[in-house]
């Protein structure tokens, strides 16, 4: 039965809405769509096999089949399995219990440590690995998703040059020619692009290459800046230094921009840090209070008590509306933030300056 | 009458007797067939690869069970033994025997000896060996007295019934668990003796184990 959607009523005044730019134009085809729910010969059934047909037919075969099957002696056996155990039994393998080995996945500024669980010499989990100092037994989305990776069927397999595939011993061979010309003019020339890590196995081999090749140049490429945390600590604190967040300690917390749960750097140690205090055991436990403010919608805005929605331009003028209300010094007292609402800045702050030190 | 019952009625007794007697055929064709030892493998016996005897080396050299099934107290399957654990023994023992042939070439080489499987749960059963193992359920009260056997064969029907049989009370299999392996062992030679201290000690045992009668679907039907 075909269906006519009820006339839509075009407002008379006011802005006219579209859903398609056909609809706009009001295009012959469009209009065609309109009237009719199907294109053409779509409902109309020309095929000379019907569905009962073709059941027929199968119903058919399968008594056939099945008269075969008893025809040629009893083959209703069922079928004889084997076990192939191992050749050489490897050392500590029990086949049906999980093995466990702790392991590390490279952040740019450290590593999740991790616990990766193991059946039959393949990865199926990670969870954080909570015996590591550093570490809480948490962990973050990428490194949850990062065991995909392994069976990821995209995964490089080999080496590739200009989009072609190469075997290894023609790329063997191209790596060697170059450090021979490298060695001979002392690296003049090389550079080398890498990703922002602190892996110290990098950091040794990047001080060998150095004694060799003095004059190559190393270059470090970041599509996101993580390393902005580090340089605002330090410029707040007069010295280099690296800040740690305890949001476990913390009663209100204040994120500008800052997805901290989410894709930041050390969120595995955050999560379980922020969720701390949002845990009750009792009643009159103290719950922690987050204010952000983000212009996109994060997983920390999506946890947030109160969330402001604001373009990203717009929060360095709100941290310091939210800096001169708590009574920082140095900031211009009469900042405003533009766009924002000022009672929203004003009950941050007077819960910041409330829980002084927490 | 014909008014009331039309004139098929008449076909009806016929009918309803040609009935009972299809379906009563097909009940007991399906009785004969699917409810009987031999449909539950009783006495299934294949040819193995290589002619095993758990006689000799279970019955008497009195090797342990776990010595080649090592993991039957960790994990829920227990382990057909590598051919290197083979040749812990038979690279002393009967060393150029032609009847080892297939175990030494295949620790030499690694390749796997095709052992036939004989025991097997179906795959909607969930069985966990070393549940049952460290627990004091002994490998006899399922598998038989393996160690009288020449060449491995299916002892009992591992049906449904076997295992709630059991599963609704566990006091009258239970042994004390370092006996588990020990299949010719009984509570006492005397069987009235033995039956008694199976009831006294098999609740105790049940009781200071924790061990659980589960009869859940889900315990096995995960």
């Amino acid at each position: 039965m075909k269906t006519i959607p009820p006339p839509c009523p075009e407002p008379e005044i006011g802005r006219k809405y579209w859903r398609s730019l056909d609809q706009l134009a009001e295009t012959p085809e469009f209009n065609q769509w309109l009237e009719r729910e199907f294109p053409a010969g779509a409902s109309e059934w020309t095929d000379p096999v019907s569905r009962r047909h073709f059941v027929k037919i199968m119903s058919a075969s399968f008594l056939l089949g099945g008269l075969g099957l008893a025809s040629t002696g009893c083959r209703c056996r069922r079928p004889e399995q084997k076990i192939e155990p191992f050749g050489k039994m490897p050392e500590n393998y029990v086949h049906g219990v999980p093995t466990y080995y702790a392991t590390a996945m490279p952040t740019r500024t450290g590593a999740v440590p991790l616990v990766a669980k193991a059946y039959d010499g393949r990865p199926i989990k990670v969870e954080g690995n909570s015996l590591h100092p550093d570490s809480n037994g948490g962990t973050d989305r990428f490194a949850q998703a990062s065991i995909l990776n392994l069976y990821d069927p995209d995964r490089a397999t080999g080496f590739t040059r200009g989009g072609s595939v190469v075997d290894a011993v023609t790329v063997h061979d191209y790596l060697a020619g170059l450090s021979k010309t490298a060695l001979a003019n002392k690296g003049k020339g090389l550079c080398f692009l890498r990703e922002q890590s602190n892996s110290p196995s990098r950091d040794r081999l990047h001080k060998l290459i150095n004694e060799k090749l003095p004059q190559a140049r190393w270059f470090a490429h970041d599509s996101v800046d993580l390393d902005i945390h580090r340089k605002a600590a330090s410029a707040a604190f007069g010295k280099s230094v690296r800040p740690q967040y305890r949001l476990d300690a913390a009663n209100v917390i204040v994120s500008l921009d800052c997805d901290f749960i989410g894709s930041e750097d050390d969120a595995h140690n955050h999560i379980r840090r922020f969720t701390a205090k949002r845990r009750m055991a009792k009643p009159e436990d103290p719950l922690n209070r987050l204010y952000v403010v983000e212009g996109l919608y994060s997983l920390t805005g999506f946890n947030a008590d109160h969330r402001l929605r604001v373009a990203p331009g717009a929060v360095s003028s709100i941290a310091s509306a939210l800096a001169s209300q708590v009574g920082v010094a140095g900031v211009d007292t009469a900042a405003k933030a533009a766009g924002v609402d000022p009672k929203w800045i004003a009950a941050c702050a007077e819960d910041l300056k409330a829980n002084r030190g927490q | 009458m014909s008014a009331i019952f039309p004139k098929w009625t008449n076909r009806l007794p016929m009918m309803i007797i040609a009935g009972v007697l299809l379906i009563g055929t097909a009940v007991t064709a399906g009785v004969w067939y699917y409810l009987t030892p031999k449909y539950s493998k009783v006495g299934y016996q294949p040819i193995q690869p290589v002619a095993f005897s758990h006689n000799t080396h279970a019955g008497q050299l009195g090797l342990d069970c776990r010595y080649c099934h090592n993991a039957v107290e960790k994990s829920w399957f227990s382990n057909i033994p590598a051919s290197s654990t083979c040749m812990n023994c038979h690279n002393q023992v009967l060393k150029d025997d032609p009847r080892l042939a297939l175990v030494r070439e295949s620790a030499a080489s690694g390749k796997p000896i095709p052992w036939v499987q004989v025991h097997r749960v179906p795959d909607f059963v969930y069985f966990n060996h070393s549940v049952h193992v460290n627990r004091g359920i002994s490998c006899v009260e399922c598998h038989g007295p393996v160690n009288t056997m020449d060449e491995i064969y299916h002892y009992q029907s591992l049906t449904m019934t076997f295992c709630l049989d059991c599963h609704r009370n566990p006091a009258a299999r239970i042994r004390p668990p370092d006996k588990i392996t020990d299949l010719n062992w009984k509570w006492s030679p005397n069987p009235d003796e033995a039956a008694r201290l199976q009831k006294l000690n098999g609740e105790k045992i049940v009781h200071d184990w924790k061990v659980e009668s589960l009869q859940n679907c889900s315990s096995c039907h995960r």
